[in-house]
């Protein structure tokens, strides 16, 4: 699973403007009203950001989140050369994490 | 099985319980102190209720929740699309601690909780699924005490299939 997570930022007066995008199918569980089959769900349950090793926000997801999830956030203290991660966890136990140098 | 070979079996799952276990403690220390962010982890019973307001008793307990001015939640009034809608949260609140989105229509009224640190400004972008027109709520902890504002969004085309 790799490169499926994208990272922008830019510094606008020591906040970093932070946009992701993650490609995840993020799928409901379905039942089939006719035969009672259970299509379960694919969603992710924990996307975790950190602004050089400090975590600053942590997203509990559920199934109500669009498919490849868009995020957006402003930290604050942030200068050029800090380290940004985001990584992301998913109910069937895939992950993936990247960095990105403001 | 002898009850000795059964008895090497469960110690060698323990060994390796403990191992995982060491290996998670010192994988959290080498990753930094979470601060203000909640231990509890995910809020699994909140997920599971079918209606806003339980969940949002089930996620912030029984801390009143106040409606707030201070919370905007800007998003467009008709949403055509509803497996994706853009929505944005502004707060000029000091101190927030957790944003949670809410639908109450949605078969899982809790959209998503995000624990914020103190170095986060008040503000949050994200797209998400409507099932049907529906009130979208917004709560905010900060400083200790729940905040909420709710707007309503018509959806022409529910996203309960994505």
């Amino acid at each position: 699973m790799a490169e499926t997570i994208k990272i922008r930022a830019r510094i606008n007066q020591g906040v970093a403007e932070v946009r992701t995008l993650i490609r995840h199918p993020m799928t409901v569980t379905r039942v089939n009203p006719d035969s009672g089959e259970v299509t379960p769900g694919h969603f992710i349950r924990e996307v975790v950001c950190s602004h050089n090793d400090k975590q600053v926000m942590r997203c509990h997801w559920g199934q109500g989140v669009s498919r490849n999830p868009y995020l957006s956030f402003h930290v604050e203290n942030a200068a050029e050369g800090d380290r940004l991660t985001i990584s992301w966890t998913d109910n069937q136990g895939a992950s993936d994490s990247q960095s990105i140098t403001l | 099985m002898s009850a000795s070979s059964g008895y090497r079996y469960f110690s060698r799952r323990q060994i390796i319980g403990r191992g995982l276990a060491m290996a998670a403690v010192l994988l959290s220390g080498s990753l930094g102190v979470v601060t203000r962010l909640m231990a509890a982890g995910r809020p699994d019973a909140a997920f599971a209720q079918k209606h806003m307001s339980a969940a949002v008793s089930d996620l912030f307990g029984d801390l009143p929740v106040e409606k707030s001015e201070r919370i905007t939640i800007d998003m467009h009034d008709l949403a055509e699309n509803g497996a994706v809608v853009p929505i944005t949260i502004l707060t000029d609140l000091e101190g927030v601690e957790a944003v949670a989105i809410l639908a109450q229509e949605n078969p899982i009224p809790l959209v998503a909780l995000y624990e914020f640190d103190a170095s986060l400004q008040g503000y949050l972008a994200t797209r998400i699924k409507l099932a049907d027109s529906t009130d979208v709520m917004v709560c905010v902890k900060a400083g200790g005490k729940v905040y909420q504002t709710s707007r309503f969004v018509e959806v022409t085309v529910g996203g309960c299939s994505a």
